[in-house]
């Protein structure tokens, strides 16, 4: 028996160390450190490398028919047309060029040949390493089965077959990887600073569209300093666009739908920018700068691969921009586990099943625990599309992603049906002069989540979510016009933390707790209100496969409109 | 993780599903013929919007001399009569998902770290205790009190007071 006891704490004691073996349903990934890089600047000179299709002369003169100049400079771009697939053009440029796309539907042929592979399959059959230690050993699945693995891709994958996973791959770092498990830490040697560009009057003239079996339509993999601008991306397995390990980027008037997760997604990454861009109908979020790096690693001393917080040092500068963008009709209009240091403002979140959510809810995700989102002046309004209506539910169980309807949003993830912002397990952020109205559950819902949540549990961290979050200024339940358009609850809250406050926001509905502490909060831990827990642990067990409406949990079921 | 703790924990999970779980599979019943107890007061509520559904948030305790191991989904929650009644179970108090989407999930089921996180299953030493909570469905003609059935005994679970989980 001792000897059991011993193995089943060294079993525990496995479980605990390697935050590096817990991962994403992605590779192992870390932040480029130390960092360098910058927000990359829009060009209209330099190489480039031009695409097109057969009747992009056509469309370029159907869409430019009422300016002469431009039309004329397409015109003259297309004589200079040497590839019809994007991936030609991209493996054809060096770093610095831009990739000029002239209007078309760009389907990606060459890439769609190349088998998506699995573990001991062709191609690069054994290019793929464990991220979750006891798969398979555990007890028999609560959850559903499928073909997927918990083997993922690693990085010598990407390197050696890139178009296997991805139907448009932009690889940077070319080094091959002596030890998967530990990556080396992120560099750019090539293809750095590429420039990709739809040349149509709108986003929606150059279409990019998957096989809706290919991960990522567009990965963009250590290759530092990009910038994505005005084409639409649709139909990916798990995203559109996926900026993994990249220090320094920009995705601008870009259109990201119908993604089986993600519409525009950002992972380990820093100095980015999202600018006008637009996401709908995507089965997770429309846009995800997940594991952002922190501020304070941006610009200070802090190894963003180590654990810590910004708590002594300060927030410092935001670590990802985004701005005038407009997500809706998704499951969630925003998400971002370890989001941290995000300047979100000047966007629209609405009609999605919720608007914004924030997170250290899950393990894996480097940043822990996440802090210091500034969002500022958005509109967050009418969040109460329910995806998870019950006749919707029965389709997504029987119907794999390849073949549903194109346009019908399968929810990945469970939600509160009827929110504006939730934080669940959010440090330092600062939610200030935003219009948040007619989310018919609630406008804001902050949440503690212990560190051993995402599997931390580390007795000092235990408390380290749920500090200092600050809500000031916002308009709740009216519209910008004027119009009296109330939330549910303005705020929930499980009381849970520490220097939470809240001042100076225009109400209309109850909050809860009916009295919100003003700043600078309580000076001690607060344990959370187990009243509040009880309405959204039993939301948990939700499986689309096996328990579609679990027992105690009311976030599947549209909340009435407010009055 | 390194190799050596690769080794350690493959050797561990196969001296579990050899012999803590009791006859059959280890999954199946504790090993340990009691020693579940709540640890402090259970708080029960009723459901906000759902009047037939209650949920207990708890704490509870290994009081037994062998380590617990415990599987969510197995456990039931009984009514007076003993009839098992629709319900759900979690060794957690707060809501989390896990790491793979709905229709993604691994076709070898959630690797163990990712169950233990999400408190699916737990190992739970003698005299530890870990955050509970179980929700339930009372059908019509369903008699109260219910408790916690864990295989080798059970838990009473005290009447819902006038609390709404909101």
């Amino acid at each position: 028996m001792r000897l059991v006891r011993g193995l089943v704490a060294a079993l525990l004691l496995c479980l605990l160390i390697p935050a590096a073996a817990l991962a994403h349903p992605e590779r192992i990934t870390s932040f480029t450190w130390p960092v360098h890089g910058q927000v990359p600047v829009y060009r209209t000179t330099g190489p480039s490398n031009v695409v097109c299709k057969a009747n992009s002369g056509a469309l370029l003169r159907k869409e430019f028919a009422g300016n002469k100049k431009l039309l004329s400079q397409r015109l003259t771009l297309l004589k200079r047309c040497r590839y019809s697939n994007i991936q030609a053009a991209i493996d054809h440029a060096k770093s610095g060029y831009r990739i000029e796309i002239l209007p078309g539907k760009y389907l990606e042929q060459p890439s769609r040949k190349v088998p998506v592979g699995a573990p001991g399959q062709p191609p690069c059959a054994n290019d793929y390493v464990t991220v979750e230690e006891g798969a398979g050993q555990a007890p028999p699945p609560v959850g559903p089965a499928s073909n997927d693995k918990p083997d993922r891709a690693n990085r010598n994958y990407v390197i050696k077959c890139p178009n296997s996973k991805n139907l448009i791959a932009v690889v940077g770092d070319t080094r091959p990887e002596p030890t998967p498990l530990t990556p080396i830490v992120p560099l750019c040697n090539q293809l750095c600073n590429l420039q990709i560009e739809g040349m149509g009057k709108h986003p929606q003239d150059v279409d990019i569209v998957s096989d809706r079996k290919k991960l990522d339509v567009l990965r963009v993999d250590r290759a530092n300093g990009v910038y994505l601008r005005n084409f639409m991306i649709e139909q990916g397995a798990f995203n559109d666009v996926d900026i993994i390990e990249v220090d320094g980027f920009v995705v601008q008037d870009v259109i990201a739908r119908y993604a089986q997760n993600y519409g525009v997604l950002s992972f380990t990454a820093t100095h980015g920018l999202y600018d006008h861009d637009t996401a709908y109908n995507n089965g997770d979020s429309g846009l995800y700068p997940g594991s952002t790096m922190k501020g304070c690693s941006t610009n200070g001393p802090i190894d963003p691969n180590t654990y810590g917080t910004c708590e002594a040092s300060g927030c410092g500068n935001p670590s990802i921009e985004i701005r005038n963008s407009n997500s809706y009709g998704n499951t969630l209009g925003y998400s971002g586990t370890a989001g941290n240091s995000t300047y979100v403002h000047d966007n629209r979140f609405h009609d999605n099943a919720s608007g914004l959510a924030t997170d250290s809810f899950a393990s894996g995700h480097p940043g822990m625990p996440q802090e210091c989102f500034h969002w500022v002046n958005n509109q967050i309004y009418s969040n109460n599309n329910n995806v998870f209506a019950a006749d919707r539910q029965t389709y997504c169980k029987n119907t794999p992603f390849v073949s549903r309807k194109v346009t019908l949003v399968c929810p990945q993830f469970q939600s509160a049906v009827g929110t504006g912002v939730v934080i669940g397990g959010g440090d330092r952020d600062l939610l200030e002069k935003n219009w948040i109205y007619d989310n018919w559950r609630q406008g804001v819902y902050l949440l503690n989540v212990p560190a051993a949540i995402r599997g931390d549990n580390d007795p000092s961290h235990q408390q380290d979510t749920s500090n200092q979050n600050r809500f000031i200024d916002n308009i709740m339940g009216t519209s910008p016009s004027g119009k009296r358009m109330p939330n549910g609850l303005e705020f929930e809250w499980d009381s849970g933390g520490q220097g939470n406050c809240f001042e100076g926001n225009k109400m209309q509905s109850p909050s809860d707790p009916a009295s919100l502490p003003a700043c600078p909060g309580s000076s001690v831990y607060m344990p959370s209100n187990a009243a509040v827990l009880a309405a959204a642990v039993p939301c948990t067990a939700w499986d689309p496969n096996t328990n579609p409406e679990p027992v105690g949990c009311d976030w599947f079921t549209t909340p009435a409109k407010p009055k | 993780m390194t190799s050596p703790q690769r080794a350690v924990l493959g050797g561990a999970l196969a001296l579990l599903a050899g012999g803590c779980g009791g006859g059959g599979s280890h999954a199946d019943r504790p090993r340990a013929a009691t020693g579940l107890t709540w640890a402090g007061k259970p708080q029960v509520y009723r459901s906000r919007g759902l009047p037939r559904d209650r949920v207990v948030i708890a704490r509870v305790r290994n009081a037994g001399s062998t380590t617990l191991h415990l599987v969510a989904a197995r456990l039931k929650v009984r009514d007076a009569h003993g009839r098992a009644l629709r319900a759900s179970a979690a060794f957690s108090t707060t809501f989390a998902h896990g790491l793979y989407g709905a229709y993604q999930q691994p076709a070898a089921g959630e690797p163990v770290a990712e169950q233990i996180r999400l408190g699916k299953i737990i190992y739970l030493a003698p005299g530890a205790s870990a955050p509970f909570y179980a929700a339930w469905r009372l059908t019509p003609g369903a008699r109260e009190p219910v408790h916690v059935d864990y295989g080798s005994g059970s838990l009473a679970i005290p009447p819902v007071g006038g609390q709404t989980a909101r």
